[in-house]
């Protein structure tokens, strides 16, 4: 094993591989940047131009792209409120009243600490359950996923503020949405009203940028002025870094649950980082923290996650062939194209191909926090532009990253609609985060359960450790919820 | 604190109407097989009794005196900002109305000429800047979608519902 | 004289336009039909499926061998199953030969001929839209060994006491088709569907949740077999090819399949159902596009077909060798199962698919 890691690490440093990982690594902070675009369209773009590169080359330029898109994503969510992938939604919570109180330079700062942590994690993470990584993604079956749904939902306590029994009703709602569609087992669209765009399901990113996004920019169009009232001075960079150090632990938890979201197929990124968030929130012992209104750790949680969660969702695409994700199985037809295939033979034969990969992942995630932190001070004078200039800005980007969705008028529709009642909730105080939550577990919870009854019956309640677990940590992420609501 | 009051009387009736869209949702469930209609009545039925019950207690006890605290909560930005309540009101309608037309600006001409035009107007127009700065970063939009989402991305453009009408082919 | 000199230089002219106009003409017909265009080829899965992947390769190849040498491009618009891609095709598509659909879109063709597009929410009308070139997409089917008497070769299927067979909704083609044979076979089985994707599929067949998975060869050839079939935790039983295929053995094409656990011929409405059902990635065109953009992407299939290069790549990314129809005749021949289904089967599928979804539901 030690000899297939130097031997990937020699692969992936020597040249002109190194050049492609430098070259992934621009592209990923671009593709991670812009709201709309993301690993994804990052990945089908440049897979045709793999087929001509070595392995090494091909595994360079797709991870080094692909393992950064969660760092540079930062920075929209934090200067503009817009996330810039789906996995930096929960960033935003608190990275862009930070970036309004003037402390855009300090969440930077920690967020990227936290991204290069993470992302280093996540690969380590992968490393050490290579000998294991069989019996690891095995044990989760159907009623395995039915219930890490509803510890996902379980979350919408924590994630609903002072709010509980709104916070629940959204949740519902959103469960509601996420039934529009096909059903999963008979095939019946439901609530379609003779539209196709809806038969495939609510976008999640559309949701997600009118839920949050629109609302900020009305805000801005009303109030005027810059974005941040506090003039910049191009300090807080260290802060951030400090701040990163000091919550080490909730880092480490948080890629922890990164990297374990990750590699259980499907979950994918659009909930890991409000996980994160929901953990942070719910751990909490500081009575000063107010999550929300720019509190550091909901910058740092989501950001060590969704960095991690990059390694995890590695491993049962190696493994098994099983791609988590629609990048993902990008990836794995990169594998495919070399003749490389996945499973045993990228565990013994090619393991060095494995760990190149692994070895891309660590290096562009360290050198992308870095060279990131060296342009945050140009990247932060952003907040004090008039919002005048901005608010077009924004808007492109918000409009552009909806229309990448489905590239149908309905996306449109979808934003503008969700941007109205997300309007509504900002502004009677209803919690937002359930509704992300709600439409990306909806039908997992759904596909699953009947999946899991139709094959077991009900016996896996009692008869599958996992499941025990799972349902314990259920009841206990409610009883912190109601406590906590308690002592408000 | 005098608009929170009679705004709670909205509150509730938004709630309302969402507890009529969970009760619509149950009954288009029923002709269904169960299979399809557990999830969806479920919710519907849970969904209906806390949002009547919740849109009660929103329209007697009134809104929340104080804004919410926590993650999603946020402060009225009607209190954020030393505003008359009818000039915030002007300018959400304002920025509602620029968000329409980006919408139908798109219907009827496509992307490619709505959005720069939107930048543009809303620039020039909209907020008084001076020609260069408006006529810079309209170039710089074009330069956006046209050099990122159209020549690398490939995205697929609306192609203008007057065009169409014309038969005129643009991009 | 005046005349003379007139008639002289209005002739002149006349030759000197008319030789304009038709030396423009010839040259237009010498040029290539897609000379200085774009080719946008509407995929109707999202990126890194197998259809986006074959159709990357596709649009990599056919940039070398379509004359003229245009810029190609791949858009996929992925949803309702991909009735979307194809309603967009039919509906908005330019009609000039720059915009075509790379798909696996016979579901769409099974839906207009043998299903109810309307309730599906097809509206592309399937008969005018223009087939291009088909390559027909095997079929696979799969079953674990470690059941109950271990299965050998696909015979033992006979005896096996509880066989799970995993799908995607009571609907799909894919369940339809591992249905239809087991019922000819007579193999008993319990039907657990579903199932989100053949990635979902897989890991449950892996896990021992489901007892038998199907997937096309693209999926089976570099994702099953080194991962469950080499490793003898699994059998293929059998395949939608017409001839035996050596990668996929013991697996035997479907009729034989049939004839070998049921002892009968295949026939009959269910043998009918199951060949509706055949697939194919597609190269179609919206209705109205010019004669000679089809010839010209057909001709550029059929040169890539004997492609050495593009043969090799496709059989890395792809798992077998490309069968390209670029001929008109045999695309009408693949569309006859379609064409001559009829009200009977249209009726007797929409049946089938209610008893399924009944099947599914028995705990």
């Amino acid at each position: 094993m030690l000899e297939a890691a130097q031997l990937g690490l020699q692969g992936i440093l020597s040249w002109p591989a190194f050049g492609y990982l430098l070259l992934g690594i621009s592209l990923g902070v671009f593709f991670g940047m812009v709201p709309g675009l993301s690993g994804l369209s990052g990945m089908a773009i440049l897979l045709p131009f793999t087929f001509d590169l070595q392995p090494y080359e091909a595994m360079a330029l797709l991870m080094g792209m692909y393992a950064i898109t969660s760092t540079s994503d930062t920075i929209s969510s934090v200067l503009l409120g817009v996330p810039g992938t789906a996995g930096s939604q929960a960033t935003i919570m608190d990275g862009y009243p930070l970036a309004k109180k003037g402390e855009a330079a300090r969440a930077f700062g920690a967020a990227y600490t936290v991204s290069g942590f993470g992302g280093v994690v996540g690969a380590f993470l992968l490393v050490c359950s290579i000998p294991i990584l069989s019996p690891l993604v095995l044990s989760f079956g159907a009623p395995e996923f039915f219930l890490l749904g509803v510890l996902g939902m379980a979350m919408v306590g924590a994630l609903s503020g002072s709010a509980p029994a709104k916070g629940i009703l959204v949740g519902l709602l959103a469960l509601q949405f996420s039934m529009i569609g096909y059903s999963p087992q008979d095939g019946i669209p439901r609530f379609w009203f003779g539209v196709p765009y809806l038969l495939e399901g609510f976008p999640i990113v559309p949701c997600v940028l009118g839920l949050f996004s629109l609302p900020e920019v009305v805000e801005l169009a009303v109030r005027r002025g810059t974005l941040s009232d506090v003039p910049e001075m191009g300090k807080g960079l260290a802060d951030g870094v400090r701040d990163a150090a000091r919550n080490w632990w909730l880092a480490l938890r948080c890629a922890f649950i990164g990297a374990y979201i990750g590699f259980i197929p499907g979950l994918g990124a659009s909930i890991v980082d409000w996980v994160a968030y929901g953990h942070a929130v719910q751990s909490n012992k500081d009575p000063k923290a107010e999550f929300g209104k720019g509190e550091i750790r909901g910058v740092i949680a989501p950001e060590a996650a969704n960095n991690a969660m990059k390694g995890g969702s590695l491993i049962p695409t190696i493994a098994f062939g099983i791609p988590g994700s629609a990048t993902m199985a990008i990836l794995l037809g990169a594998f495919l194209i070399h003749g490389i295939y996945p499973g045993p033979e990228l565990l013994s034969t090619r393991l060095d191909v494995t760990f190149s990969v692994i070895w891309a992942l660590v290096i562009a995630n360290v050198l992308t926090a870095i060279l990131l932190m060296g342009c945050t001070n140009q990247l932060a004078k952003v907040t004090t532009i008039r919002g005048s200039l901005l608010i077009p800005i924004i808007l492109v980007l918000v409009f552009m990253g909806s229309w990448m969705a489905t590239q149908e008028l309905g996306d449109w529709l979808v934003l503008m609609g969700l941007g109205a009642l997300g309007y509504l909730m900002k502004r009677w105080g209803w919690p937002r985060p359930p509704i992300a939550l709600g439409i990306v577990l909806g039908p997992i919870m759904e596909r699953y359960l009947d999946i899991s009854v139709s094959r077991y019956g009900w016996s896996w309640l009692w008869q599958r450790p996992i499941c025990i677990i799972l349902i314990l940590m259920t009841l206990a992420t409610l009883y912190y919820a109601t406590r906590s609501q308690k002592r408000r | 604190m005098a608009r929170r009051i009679r705004e709670h009387y909205i509150e509730s009736l938004f709630i309302l109407a969402m507890a009529v869209m969970f009760a619509a949702g149950v009954v288009t469930a029923r002709e269904w097989p169960l299979k399809s209609a557990l999830f969806p009545t479920l919710i519907g039925v849970a969904g209906c009794i806390i949002a009547v019950i919740l849109s009660l207690w929103t329209g007697i006890r009134g809104g929340d005196e104080k804004a919410p605290e926590g993650p999603g909560g946020a402060a009225d930005i009607f209190l954020d900002v030393n505003l008359r309540s009818g000039e915030a009101l002007k300018r959400t309608f304002i920025i509602c109305g620029w968000l329409i037309g980006i919408f139908v600006g798109t219907w009827l001409l496509g992307q490619l000429i709505a959005l720069p035009l939107f930048v543009f107007l809303y620039l020039k127009v909209g907020s008084n800047e001076g020609w260069v700065l408006s006529l810079s970063l309209t170039a710089a939009a074009v330069a956006f979608l046209y050099g990122v989402f159209d020549k690398v991305i490939h995205a697929s453009w609306y192609e203008g519902e007057l065009f169409r009408f014309l038969g005129i082919e643009l991009f | 004289m005046k005349s003379i000199v007139q008639k002289a230089v209005l002739s002149t002219c006349a030759v000197f336009v008319f030789s304009l106009l038709f030396g423009a003409q010839a040259s237009a017909a010498d040029k290539p039909f897609y000379k200085g265009k774009t080719l946008k080829l509407i995929v109707d899965y999202s990126a890194g499926g197998p259809t986006d992947i074959e159709c990357r390769i596709y649009a990599r190849h056919l940039k070398k061998h379509l004359a003229g040498d245009p810029t190609i491009v791949i858009q996929n618009r992925a949803g309702g199953g991909g009735n979307l891609a194809m309603n967009w095709i039919y509906e908005r598509a330019r009609r000039n030969g720059t915009v075509m659909g790379c798909q696996t879109a016979s579901g769409r063709y099974t839906e207009w001929f043998v299903g109810d597009p309307k309730k599906a929410g097809l509206r592309a009308n399937m008969e005018e839209i223009i087939p291009v070139m088909f390559t027909p997409v095997y079929s696979v089917g799969v079953a674990r060994t470690d059941l109950d008497p271990p299965l050998k070769k696909p015979g033992d299927l006979k005896n096996v006491k509880s066989f799970n067979v995993g799908g995607f909704r009571a609907d799909s083609a894919k369940d339809l088709k591992f249905r239809t044979l087991f019922e000819l076979a007579g193999v008993k089985f319990k039907y657990v569907t579903g199932y989100q994707g053949s990635s979902d599929l897989l890991s449950a067949f892996l896990r021992g949740e489901l007892d038998y998975i199907d997937g096309s060869t693209p999926f089976y050839i570099p994702r099953v077999k080194p991962i469950a079939v080499d490793k003898g935790t699994a059998i293929p039983l059998w395949h939608g090819g017409s001839k035996q295929i050596p990668a996929i053995a013991p697996g035997v094409p479907a009729r034989d399949f049939v004839k070998l656990l049921s002892g009968k011929e295949p026939s009959g409405p269910l043998w009918q159902l199951f060949q509706v059902h055949t697939s194919y990635r597609q190269i179609l065109a919206p209705p109205g596009v010019p004669q000679a953009a089809v010839d010209a992407i057909r001709s550029a299939f059929a040169a890539m077909n004997k492609d050495p290069g593009f043969r090799a790549e496709y059989k890395k990314g792809v798992g077998v060798e490309p069968q390209m129809l670029t001929g008109a005749k045999d695309i009408q021949n693949a569309m006859v199962p379609w064409k001559t289904a009829g009200e009977e089967l249209r009726k007797f599928r929409a049946d089938y698919i209610e008893e399924g979804r009944k099947l599914a539901a028995k705990r």
